[in-house]
């Protein structure tokens, strides 16, 4: 079984640092193979953004394949580049800031719809919305995750990564959600253990967001 | 044994600190900075010296007086830097200079991108410098693999006396993948190991006549060009180093090295399963290239040979045509200019290839 990742957005959102997350922790507290690979332009805040995760039984061929089975979007922008490299019968997990939420709309057909529930339950500070749309003639699924409202209810904008994380691995049968938040604790705890504690809070929000989303 | 989780840059650079190398002189380019980044916090904690230097001239005449006074000495750079150190390797080679050198290949010609690439095989291979000299060269496929060959690749150096060239890419570089680094020189060995280079090594400014005559250039040039070039030959029986995958019943060869070797690699499995008989030919090292991986191959049964790299126009495909001899069809699969090349692609190229007789 290999299971394939691209993790989309800006530099400063944090990309690169979940799929090294994810990857770490495959790693650490499994026997699989794993490969991460970064791509980046020449800014580093504001410029785009996407790294490649491969988590696989046996050996890796392709560290960068065309078509994986999930997307992580950060951004609109972040869907609308990489939408047609995720698989038929694929996941996209798309973070749905309330001030793109009309972009996402209008550059998605497959999102209008969906209702505009998602963006205003999130309005409890410790719930983080999400909203899968049944997948249109792209053949994937998407899973709309209030990431960065989210993030910016706990207190961090930064957060919006875990959110993200969090979503995916709830979702997914990936990892253990305890071995992930393990990997965050020892890689992002190392340098700032006072973030801990917000870190657990946003990757758990994303967490249930993300298992409330299988259906 | 633990398998740490690393970046291709960090591979390299920890391997080379693992094999003893204790001096490294840089310049900054994309995509290789993780090795100079990596090397001037780890080297003074050995014992060691990191320099970053004013440009890659400078870095690779720094390593050269590194190498001179026998301490294991590595530099790291990426296409357009490689090119400015011609020179200086050239140097290294004329005055038989063991040094480490790595090419994190990026796009070119000039200074294009700071993508992946292999274009620079035919200078790594055939044209570093002037003066017609030749480097092992070695490439690795994936970053264990990378931190085997940065590990070995000084003791070669220092067994033939001889630069020897690690020819990587920006991919290889930046991926990560976990991997088993070999084990740690100890200090002692490190010791030992300079000790046993009195016989040439300029310890304590001790200019050695045959030395001194080796670095100011020399009359009597030939000879020693001639037995370079007997040593070179010696490779081609000692050093050849390459892969061979369910090649015994194959009718199509793909044949790739470093990193497009993987991508081939996953190329082959895909087509095996779809019932076609294609193996894999990956050279190890593309310097001595493995002639004989080609000449063993059956000719009534292949049908062609696809060459797969990362460089148009292509360089790799024109060694695998004089190796295969016009004994069967050699066709390219090829992306450049910064491209990651696509496994489709392959696949492609090889099922119209397999039809072809």
């Amino acid at each position: 079984m290999e299971k394939s990742i691209i993790v989309a957005g800006v530099g400063g959102q944090g990309v690169l640092l979940v799929g090294q997350t994810l990857s770490n922790a495959a790693n650490e507290t499994t026997d699989k193979f794993v490969t991460y690979f970064p791509s980046y332009g020449m800014q580093k805040r504001g410029g785009t953004s996407e790294c490649y995760v491969v988590i696989s039984d046996e050996p890796i061929g392709v560290p960068k394949p065309k078509l994986v089975d999930y997307l992580l979007a950060f951004n609109t922008e972040a869907f609308n580049r990489f939408k047609g490299n995720v698989k038929p019968g694929g996941t996209v997990f798309l973070n749905a800031a309330e001030d793109e939420a009309e972009s996402v709309s209008t550059n998605a057909d497959m999102l209008v719809g969906m209702g505009e529930g998602a963006a205003t339950d999130a309005s409890a500070m410790n719930e983080c919305a999400a909203a899968d749309v049944p997948a249109d003639t792209e053949g994937f699924k998407v899973v709309r995750v209030d990431a960065a409202k989210t993030a910016f209810n706990l207190g961090s904008s930064k957060a919006l990564n875990l959110v993200m994380t969090g979503a995916l691995i709830g979702y997914s049968d990936l990892m253990p959600a305890e071995n992930v938040l393990q990997t965050i604790f020892k890689k992002l705890g190392a340098k700032h253990p006072e973030m801990n504690e917000m870190n657990e809070k946003a990757y758990s929000l994303g967490l249930e967001a993300g298992r409330r989303s299988v259906r | 044994m633990e398998k740490i989780f690393v970046k291709g840059c960090e591979a390299v650079a920890e391997a080379a600190v693992r094999a003893g190398c204790r001096f490294f002189a840089g310049y900054p380019i994309t995509p290789q900075n993780e090795v100079p980044e990596y090397l001037a916090r780890k080297l003074p904690q050995v014992g060691g010296i990191f320099v970053q230097a004013e440009s890659e001239i400078a870095s690779i005449s720094m390593v050269f007086g590194a190498a001179a006074g026998g301490t294991r000495s590595m530099t790291s750079s990426a296409s357009t830097g490689v090119s400015l150190m011609s020179e200086g390797i050239s140097a290294l080679a004329g005055a038989h200079l063991p040094a480490v050198i790595c090419n994190f290949q990026r796009s070119g010609p000039g200074i294009s991108n700071i993508q992946p690439s292999q274009q620079d095989y035919n200078q790594a291979t055939k044209a570093h410098g002037h003066g017609a000299f030749r480097m092992l060269v070695l490439a690795p496929s994936t970053l264990q693999e990378a931190a085997d060959m940065t590990y070995r690749a000084f003791d070669l150096a220092d067994k033939y006396l001889n630069p020897v060239y690690l020819l990587l890419d920006g991919f290889t570089g930046a991926m990560m993948e976990p991997i088993v680094f070999p084990d740690p020189k100890s200090d002692e060995w490190i010791l030992e190991n300079k000790a046993s280079k009195a016989g040439w090594a300029l310890f304590d400014g001790n200019l050695r006549e045959e030395r001194r005559r080796a670095m100011g250039g020399r009359n009597d040039q030939e000879p020693d060009n001639i037995a370079s070039a007997e040593m070179y030959e010696r490779w081609k029986g000692t050093e050849v180093e390459y892969e061979e995958t369910l090649t015994d019943d194959a009718e199509l060869i793909i044949t790739a090295y470093g990193i497009s070797a993987r991508f081939a690699g996953a190329a082959v499995k895909k087509l095996r399963e779809e019932g076609l008989k294609v193996g894999l030919i990956r050279p190890v090292k593309v310097y001595p290239f493995p002639e004989e991986a080609f000449d063993k191959l059956d000719y009534t049964r292949v049908r062609g040979i696809l060459s797969v790299e990362m460089s148009i126009p292509a360089n790799f495909a024109e060694d695998v045509k004089y190796a295969a001899c016009r004994r069967a069809p050699v066709k390219t699969c090829l992306s450049s200019g910064g491209n990651i090349l696509e496994l489709d692609a392959i696949l492609d190229a090889a099922r119209e290839l397999y039809g072809s007789r």
